[in-house]
């Protein structure tokens, strides 16, 4: 979108405000506007941001105007009022006012009509608001760093691995800078593990394990993150056995160090070591990154990523992340293409490369953050659009009725003299005057949603601290309302103005009868009917989705597990001796607690995240190669029992595996299938981590999900920690009973081992399934809420227009009772025709929803967008309550007493 | 004015008050100050700022600079306001009522938490 074309629907937009304020400021307004656009992001999002936000602006200083000259007029001042008020308003602008002012009075005199009408708007524009503000929040608004369109994430795919991740090599990270000319800068970060930082703080104040990552020097810088207090890391710092130094974020600078500002330049106990605060983030400063992204991930503490670039592990190991800022007026492709010629001549040079296939891809950094909450949100947002839809149909209907109504009223204002224009206009005034009060309710309503979406927290939704009741959303709800006022108001203020008034005064009261009223109305309730259909059917193939995800067995028992990490500190734990001795000692206590079955440990437990990725060949093909690789995994004798996974074949880890015995592993399903497909995997060899590393296969278990209830993704290995040991691991202790209720008992366990230990991260295993099913959730959730909403307001509109058309024929009704007819032929006589209706709105609801379900296929697990139970399920309930709202007002009627009924007319 | 004093003053006022405090600026100059000033967190949009200018103008605290002693080369599109003496007195004021509460807090140990630990 040109600047020259959003600088021209400012202009536009300008018109809805006071004719001399506009006189006196439109050019000085357009040229803020213009420099509020360039100041924007470049992207078309963010212009269109900036536009949403000034009519936003613009709309509600309209308002607020008017709003002044009203009350300023009502007590009398108008004409003290300073001038920017509106009070030598063009007629038209007068008249509008008028008409506004005359509508809000009129309600008091229809107040159901009224609050049912602003309700159902309301209801309507909240919800589409709610979802348009995460939208907004999540989608479409810049990234919270400087010129955030320049940032892009740098993939290697390593085809013959079939590994795809936003990972790098640390050399080809150096190459990369040394070679690009597109890119003004590159930077990389890595989990705090990569330079030996576990993250214990402690000193003044308990032990805390804090989130901890390692980031080169120009890190922030490059994304556009200044420190609030100190400086950046410099690059001497970033030398290998380089000083101990940590920036701090905001968060934890307020919480452990109590905002003191002396604190930059003084040193902290971090893993027992002095390292010197250089500096302290923003407030609200996150790290935001794709969900695949490796070891690092938002901090409370970074450390300089002290790297030696002189000793790696061949190329395909990959565990940098690495990001670069664009140069000015670079395109991506042109930045994609150099790359590729990158690519190409690192894979000619080394043989690494040439094996995996490597591939770089550059991924626009708001994209790769969203693009997983993407189409969920998108579908989320259609289909509260068809909600609204209804919600509108629903108030279209009850203008019909209110102008069938009032047909006598408004003849007799035309009889005397009012134009067919005037009248229409005042028919269109009270639609908008319902549009806006409607909004203010519904804002009401986002605003409430939106603080509830912050406490529920639904998982892999990023960005929810940024959500909030921006300008775009203000445009956005006024956008609505005037929108809807015009889809809901427009027909029925057209017909009205329309009908012969002669006629209406003429026929007497029984009015509202024409063809074209009952057409009008037929064909709300067909599309109501058949557009709920359509969300009925999405919001039932999102449960059979949810349904066969909760069934999906992930390879170990979730209940009954408690789960907790504890990190060993080098110092006090120096080797793995140490370690082994600490991990020994947890086993028994832990074991020894009343109620606990089985106990074990594992550096990494499933679906927390992206694991390290072993290197590892069964034969000598692969091993010429060296390119296949697997979740590696650490774990302690008890694991397998502790999570309940099946062993398949072979034997569990025991205490005879040590640290002088033969190294041994136990491998996964998957990975025995693929190296032995007609042999017995047990007792074979495996190469892993390096060449001729040999070790020996005593188990093959069950695979694990590790990174997705969905699918099972790459094979997996396991070592006892007895034969290769780690810092940080994650404990697992199976129980008879609650398993949260053992917490007190397992942090006293590891205290009574070494009490300046944290104890993190304490949740039942369960959770972690639980949140793998939380994106999945959210969106049943909503799907749920809207799908509800759309049948009760069908249901309510269906049910409102039979009963109308029952009224109106309650006189022949009635003659016909009197003439001997029996109730129950005027009750079938009705049903027919709200059959028909029925029938045709479940048709035509099914085509749509056939048409639409595609959209939905990236949204569903193992259920396909077409699945036919489905369609009949939710054609039949939906069939259902339209016939009984149908029958209730048939059946009252020709129960109704014939005498009564006659005399009433 | 009379009543002015006792009021508190809108935020949004404050910050251009003190944007004009020290120099007069024209709409988007304002704009740009105030969140310098605020760190920016206060965005003015065009259609709130000019209406604010104008009730500030109205009320005696601000007035438009008359175009023959505007900056050199500034664009005719530009209207340039300037702070008044009236504006100062309640630029300062105000500031005095907000430096009494943060001492007051201060005072309460609520601010900044100096080192609690």
């Amino acid at each position: 979108m040109s600047l020259g074309l959003l600088r021209r629907l400012y202009r536009r937009l300008l018109i809805v405000l006071p004719a001399d304020f506009r006189r006196r400021n439109a050019s000085a307004m357009e040229e803020a506007f213009g420099e509020a656009l360039e100041g924007s992001a470049s992207s078309r999002v963010g212009r269109l941001g900036t536009l949403l936000s000034a009519a936003g602006d613009v709309v509600a200083f309209a308002v607020l105007a008017r709003w002044r000259w009203f009350t300023a007029r009502r007590s009398g001042r108008a004409h003290h009022s300073n001038d920017h008020s509106p009070n030598k308003e063009p007629p038209v602008l007068k008249a509008l006012a008028r008409d506004a002012w005359f509508t809000i009075r009129s309600f008091r005199k229809a107040p159901a009509f009224a609050a049912v009408a602003i309700l159902t708007i309301g209801l309507g524009i909240g919800a589409t608001t709610l979802v348009f503000s995460v939208v907004y929040g999540v989608l479409l608004r810049p990234l919270p760093y400087d010129d955030s369109d320049r940032l892009v994430n740098v993939w290697n795919d390593l085809i013959e691995e079939r590994q795809f991740l936003p990972a790098v090599h640390p050399a080809d990270f150096r190459d990369y800078q040394q070679m690009s000319e597109t890119f003004q800068e590159f930077a990389a970060a890595s989990g705090a593990q990569a330079v030996g930082v576990q993250g214990v703080l402690t000193g003044e104040g308990p032990p805390q394990h804090v989130d901890a990552s390692s980031v080169t020097h120009n890190f922030f810088r490059v994304l556009g993150v200044d420190p609030i207090l100190g400086r950046h890391f410099t690059e001497d710092e970033e030398a290998v056995n380089g000083p101990n130094v940590v920036i701090l974020s905001h968060e934890l600078w307020s919480t452990r160090y109590g905002r003191d500002s002396s604190l930059v330049g003084k040193s902290v106990q971090l893993d027992s070591q002095p390292y010197t605060v250089v500096g302290v983030l923003p407030a609200g400063f996150r790290l935001l990154l794709p969900d695949e992204a490796f070891l690092v991930k938002h901090s409370d503490l970074w450390v300089p990523l002290q790297q030696d670039y002189n000793s790696l592990p061949p190329r395909n190991w990959t565990w940098f992340t690495v990001l670069g800022r664009l140069q000015q007026d670079i395109h991506l492709e042109q930045a994609q293409a150099e790359m590729d010629r990158i690519a190409e001549e690192l894979r000619a040079t080394y043989p690494a490369h040439a094996n995996s296939g490597m591939q770089i891809r550059l991924v626009p950094f708001h994209h790769d953050i969203v693009k997983q909450a993407r189409p969920a949100l998108l579908t989320l947002f259609g289909a509260v659009g068809f909600v609204l839809l209804i919600a509108c149909a629903n108030v279209a209907h009850l203008l019909l009725l209110r102008g069938a109504a009032r047909q006598k009223e408004l003849a007799v204002r035309s009889a005397l003299g009012a134009s067919r224009t005037t009248i229409m206009r005042q028919l269109l005034t009270e639609s908008v005057v319902i549009g806006v009060l409607g909004a203010g309710f519904g804002l009401l309503l986002t605003n409430g949603g939106l603080q509830l979406l912050t406490a529920l927290q639904p998982p892999n939704l990023p960005r929810l601290t940024e959500l909030g009741m921006s300008g775009a959303v203000w445009g956005f709800a006024t956008a609505a309302a005037l929108a809807t006022a015009a889809v809901f108001g427009l027909a029925p203020a057209y017909h009205a103005s329309r009908t012969d008034m002669t006629d209406v005064l003429k026929e007497g009261a029984r009015s509202g009868r024409t063809r074209g009223t009952m057409r009008a109305r037929n064909l709300l309730v067909i599309g109501e009917i058949a557009i709920s259909l359509v969300l009925l059917v999405g919001t039932g193939l999102m449960i059979r989705s949810f349904k066969a995800l909760q069934d999906v067995e992930p390879g170990f028992e979730p209940s009954g597990a408690l789960t907790f990490r504890v990190s060993l500190p080098n110092s006090g734990y120096p080797g793995g001796t140490e370690i082994r001795g600490f991990f020994d000692e947890l086993h028994t206590q832990l074991a020894g607690l009343p109620g606990v079955q089985a106990v074990g440990g594992v550096s990494q437990l499933p679906l927390t995240g992206s694991t390290p990725l072993w290197p590892y060949a069964y034969d000598d093909e692969t091993a010429s190669n060296f390119n296949l690789s697997a979740d590696g995994k650490t774990v302690t004798d008890g694991y397998f029992d502790a999570m309940g996974a099946r062993l398949l074949e072979g034997r569990a880890f025991t205490t005879q595996d040590h640290a002088q015995s033969d190294p041994v592993v136990i491998v996964e399903e998957m990975l025995a299938r693929r190296a032995w497909p007609n042999e017995s995997p047990i007792g074979q060899q495996l190469q892993i981590l390096a060449a001729n590393t040999f070790v020996t296969v005593v188990g093959v278990v069950e695979h694990m999900r590790n990174y997705d209830l969905r699918e099972d993704l790459r094979e997996q290995i396991y070592v006892p920690l007895s034969q290769r040991s780690s810092r940080n691991v994650s404990m697992v202790v199976r129980t008879a009973g609650e398993p949260m209720s053992l917490a007190p008992a397992v942090r006293n366990a590891v205290w009574a081992i070494d009490e300046s230990l944290p104890v993190d991260n304490l949740r039942p295993l369960e959770a972690y399934t639980r949140d793998a099913m939380g994106e999945s959730q959210f969106t049943l959730m909503l799907m749920t809420v809207f799908g509800g909403l759309a049948l009760v307001l069908a249901a309510v509109g269906i049910y409102g227009v039979i009963s109308y058309a029952v009224d109106q024929r309650s006189h022949e009704f009635g003659i016909r009772i009197a003439l001997g007819a029996r109730p129950e032929r005027l009750v079938r006589s009705v049903m027919a025709s709200g059959t028909r209706l029925v029938l045709a709105s479940i048709g035509i609801g099914t085509l749509a929803s056939l048409a639409l379900a595609r959209s939905l296929e990236g949204l569903l697990f193992e259920v396909s967008a077409f699945d036919p139970g489905t369609y009949a399920a939710v054609a039949v309930v939906l069939a259902a309550v339209a016939l009984l709202a149908c029958y209730l007002p048939a059946r009252r009627t020709a129960s109704s007493d014939p005498v009564a009924t006659l005399k009433s007319e | 004015m009379a009543g002015r004093r006792n009021q508190t003053l809108k935020p949004r006022w404050f910050q251009i008050l003190l944007a004009l405090s020290d120099q007069n600026r024209h709409g988007s100059d304002i704009v740009r100050e105030v969140l310098a000033q605020t760190d920016g967190e206060l965005r003015l949009w065009p259609a709130m700022l000019y209406g604010s200018l104008e009730q500030m103008a109205a009320e005696g605290l601000i007035e438009e600079v008359p175009d023959h002693v505007r900056p050199e080369g500034a664009s005719a599109r530009r209207r340039y306001f300037a702070i008044t003496e009236s504006g100062r007195g309640v630029l300062a004021a105000e500031a005095d009522r907000l430096d009494g509460l943060a001492r007051a807090a201060r005072a309460k140990n609520v601010l900044g938490q100096e080192r609690s630990t």
